[in-house]
This record gives C-alpha cells, sequence and structure tokens, in this order.
C-alpha cells in the first residue's frame, strides 16, 4: 500500500515538472498562444468552455463505446463460429488480419460516402478497427483448450453445444479480455478519426475529432489542448473500466487477480 | 482371482493394434481385466500405455482388433466409466464443488442431485471444508482428490487411471494409493491404472500389464501375490520387495530390447 502511494507521488511529481517546463518554455520564449498556449490558458480555457468540451467528449464516448460493444458481440459471434470449424478458419481468418492492416484512416472518407455523416458512420469506423483484435484473441482462447478438457467432456458425452458453452467459451473469457482492452484503447482513435471525416451532421455540433478540427482552423490552440487532454481522459477512462470489469470477471478464479497490482 | 470374475471379464482387449502417422505404436494387444479388480499397465514411456488407455476409454480409434467394455464398444461403455487424468483438469473458473459435479451437470441431473452427491463424494476424498475455494487456491495433493471426487460423482464401475498420481510427490502418491485402495474395496470399482512406476503397480494391481516399447507390445502379465487387504505395512514387507524386483527386471528387459 505505502509503495502505492509513493509510486502515485513520483508520477505526480513527473507531471507538476512537466506543466513548470511547459510553463517556463512559454515565458522564456514569448511564444504566441496559437504556437503554444502556457498551461494555465489551458486550464482557463477548459473552465471557460466546459460545457462544450463535455458535450464533444461525450458524443465521441458514445460513438468510441457503441463501436467496442458491437465489436465485442460480433467478433465474439465470429470467434464462435471459427471454433467450431477450422475450415471456416483457414478461409477467413486471413481476412481479419487484413483488417487489421487495412489504415483505418484511409477507410473513413469511402464510410462517410456510404452511409453519412453523424454518428453512425464514426461508430462503424470505431466498430471496425476494435473487430480484429477482438476476433483474434478470443479466436485464440476458444481453440487453445487442453486436450484433455475436451476427453473429459467427451466421457460424460457432451453436446457440441455443452463443450461450446462450458468449456471453450468460459475459458476464452480471459482472452476476450485481452481483446477489449486492446480494443478499448484504440475504440477512441477510431472514434476520433472517424470524426475527422464524418464528425457532425450539424455545423459547430460535435465529437472530439470535429472538434479538434474546428479549432484547429480557428487557430484556438488552447481549445485544442484542451480537446487533446479529453481524448486523453476518455482513452484512459476505457482503459481503467475495462480493466476493471476484467478484475470483477476474473479475480476470483484467474491469475491475472494482480492485474490491477501491475498497473 | 475367484471364478466368477474369471467368468466375466470387464474389459477384454483382443489383436488390438494402433498406427500413428505410418508407425505401429501398438501391437497384438490381448488381455482381459476381471471385474472388480485393479489392473496397472506398466511400461517404459513412449510404449503407448496411455494410448491403449484412451483406448479402452474410446477417446482414440482402434486401428486392428477390438475392445469391449461390459459388452460393449468402449463410445457406448463411456456411462459405466470415468476417466482421471495424469493433471487434475479441473475447470479452473469453477469452485471445487461445481467441478466436482461437472458429469452431472453435463448429464442434466437435477441441482438438488448435484447438490448432494458433491457433499457425499466430496466427504469421501476428504475435502468437505473446500467445496467453495477455488482450484488455485488448492495444492496438488488435493487437486487430485478433486479430479477423483468428480470421477466418483458418476458413479462409474469402471475408472481409467492415466498416471494419476504422477505428479504428486513420493508421500502423498503413497498415501492416494493406500485411499485409492481403500475406497476401490468398499465400492469393487473396475480400475485400469496407468503408471511408470513399478512400486505403485505392485501395490495396487493384482495383476500387472507390462509392455515393452516400439512397436508397443505386451511383454508379460504379472499377477502380484500380495493378497486381498494392502495398507501403508504392505510396502515393508519381504513379499512386496521380492514383487517390485521380479517386474523391475521385466521391465529392465523391456528396456533392453
Amino acid at each position: 500500500m505505502k509503495r502505492h502511494v509513493i509510486t502515485g507521488l513520483n508520477a505526480l511529481a513527473v507531471f507538476a515538472a512537466l506543466i513548470l517546463v511547459w510553463q517556463a518554455i512559454v515565458s522564456i520564449f514569448h511564444l504566441p498562444q496559437f504556437v503554444l498556449p502556457s498551461p494555465s490558458e489551458v486550464a482557463s480555457v477548459i473552465v471557460s468552455r466546459f460545457l462544450p468540451l463535455i458535450h464533444s467528449l461525450l458524443i465521441t464516448a458514445i460513438a468510441a463505446g457503441g463501436g467496442l460493444a458491437m465489436s465485442i458481440v460480433v467478433g465474439v459471434a465470429i470467434a464462435l463460429a471459427f471454433a467450431q470449424s477450422p475450415w471456416l478458419r483457414r478461409m477467413f481468418y486471413p481476412y481479419t488480419i487484413l483488417l487489421q492492416t487495412v489504415p483505418i484512416i484511409a477507410i473513413a472518407p469511402l464510410i462517410l460516402m456510404w452511409v453519412g455523416a453523424g454518428t453512425w458512420s464514426v461508430t462503424l469506423v470505431a466498430f471496425i478497427i476494435c473487430l480484429a483484435p477482438i476476433i483474434a484473441n478470443t479466436t485464440q482462447g476458444l481453440i487453445s483448450v487442453e486436450e484433455n478438457l475436451v476427453h473429459l467432456f467427451l466421457m460424460h458425452n457432451a453436446s457440441a453445444a455443452q463443450l461450446l458453452f462450458k468449456l471453450r467459451l468460459p475459458h476464452a473469457v480471459p482472452n476476450l479480455f485481452v481483446g477489449i482492452r486492446i480494443s478499448a484503447g484504440i475504440s477512441v482513435i477510431g472514434a476520433i478519426t472517424g470524426e475527422l471525416f464524418a464528425g457532425s451532421s450539424r455545423v459547430g455540433e460535435g465529437g472530439l475529432g470535429y472538434s479538434i478540427l474546428y479549432a484547429s482552423s480557428q487557430l484556438q490552440t488552447d481549445y485544442l489542448f484542451a480537446l487533446v487532454i479529453a481524448a486523453t481522459v476518455l482513452g484512459f477512462s476505457f482503459f481503467f473500466l475495462v480493466t476493471f470489469l476484467e478484475w470483477q470477471f476474473l479475480h476470483t478464479w484467474h491469475e491475472s487477480k494482480r492485474i490491477l497490482e501491475a498497473l | 482371482m475367484s471364478f466368477a470374475a474369471l467368468a466375466t471379464p470387464e474389459i477384454t482387449c483382443k489383436g488390438v493394434g494402433k498406427q500413428y502417422r505410418g508407425k505401429q505404436v501398438l501391437e497384438g494387444i490381448d488381455f482381459a481385466i476381471p471385474k472388480g479388480e485393479i489392473v496397472s499397465i506398466l511400461g517404459p514411456s513412449g510404449c503407448g500405455k496411455s494410448t491403449l488407455l484412451k483406448m479402452i476409454a474410446g477417446l482414440t480409434s482402434v486401428n486392428s482388433g477390438e475392445i469391449s467394455v461390459d459388452g460393449m464398444t468402449p463410445v457406448n461403455a463411456r456411462e459405466i466409466m470415468s476417466f482421471i487424468f495424469q493433471d487434475a483438469t479441473l475447470l479452473p473458473w469453477r469452485t471445487v464443488e461445481k467441478n466436482v459435479v461437472l458429469g452431472l451437470e453435463l448429464e442434466r441431473a437435477s441441482r438438488l442431485r448435484q447438490r448432494q452427491k458433491a457433499e457425499e463424494v466430496l466427504a469421501l476424498v476428504g475435502l468437505s471444508a473446500v467445496a467453495k475455494s477455488y482450484p488455485r487456491e488448492l495444492s496438488g495433493g488435493m487437486k487430485m482428490r478433486v479430479s477423483i471426487a468428480r470421477a466418483l460423482a458418476t458413479k462409474p464401475r469402471i475408472l481409467l487411471m492415466d498416471e494419476p498420481f504422477a505428479a504428486l510427490d513420493e508421500i502423498t502418491r503413497d498415501r492416494m494409493n493406500e485411499e485409492l485402495m481403500r475406497l476401490q474395496k468398499t465400492h469393487s470399482w473396475t480400475v485400469v491404472f496407468v503408471t511408470h512406476s513399478v512400486a505403485e503397480a505392485v501395490f495396487l494391481s493384482s495383476k500387472v500389464v507390462v509392455l515393452a516399447a516400439s512397436p508397443g507390445r505386451i511383454l508379460d502379465i504379472v499377477s502380484i501375490g500380495l493378497g486381498e487387504t494392502r495398507n501403508s505395512d504392505t510396502r515393508d514387507t519381504l513379499s512386496f520387495e521380492e514383487e517390485v524386483t521380479r517386474v523391475s527386471k521385466l521391465l529392465r528387459g523391456a528396456q533392453r530390447v
């Protein structure tokens, strides 16, 4: 416990030092606000434009969260199908890797064209970027069950459904969470990328990505910083939420009980 | 061996052979296991003894010859058999209690019966106190007991045991042997016990099937003359020593071939 407090204090000290260096650079070089705003200016714009900032954050959070949730449902379904048939796996697995390697920034304009601007296309971009890690990790968990455990189930004449839902799926839950943790981080990146292209169907109103574009076009660099901080906070919150859920699900039986301590 | 036992072999292997990737793993395996006896299959590693056990369980196909269990094919006889693996093969996400009733659950037994049975078999292996614990909280010996309790929950007549105590320390292993012996006496199971430990095989079995390797074949079937009742004192007797020496010599011969 004491060790954790000290680690926390150290991290806080680094943060304070960075802020001080930042403030010093701005003061010494007399940088104009549109090039590099000082920490105090960023802080004050966070306060003065708190409501629109939170509004943008929530829009992005909903799209990122929605995309993530969709990717979990669809990804697990695809992984279950893969686990049932090696044939299906060999046929389609290469395409999930393709899904991961294709640059999302190149797809986003296409999706905007097909789906139209707004939350739906942003959610879809987040969904696409989240899907591959979910499929890959869950499939791995489903098929890496020890042969002896399968034999144990066969000795009790277990049905295919019993094998899947009482053995393979619970076995894959830790892997699924690894996938979700990866996807949670990139879901925010996906949503913001989507918003850069399709962030709003109404002028002046949109998620963090849209607001970042708007603020940079207006040279509102202080607000731009505030938006970047908001995006980081959002990514972190997603990560912590997933880590918490993972702990809730796994701490009774899995060695990853130590996840929280490892942070 | 009584006359009744002779008349009703529970498990018979007739000319059983197995090829795996073009290699002859087992060849001409012939033996019968009478009802209510413990028979060990002993041999050097790679002699196919685990494969043979999995064939009796119907988990691996038989390439030549025939195995019958209580007059049925192995797959059809699964209901009267339980398999105990070398590792405890517990489901880590289930509590001890939930692990023990796995077989009943898969056979869709009622919740009430599952609970009653869990209590009963956990008491039998002396683990009632840890019913709500998770496997990771248990020692190796305790995990193996849970595995045995699970095997007993479905009321099998035949136990197929694949080096179940190989990973345990010697003291725990001896004690588990004694407990198995005691439980087998009261329930008169037929047990097929695969091991590479001569002392274990001699202590437990009425007969030891000694296999030679590549291809796996029967070298000899040794009847162990230690009588019906055996306990920890049995290991200190001269006749136990003699039996161990006799089987060890056979086994050394098997490895030279």
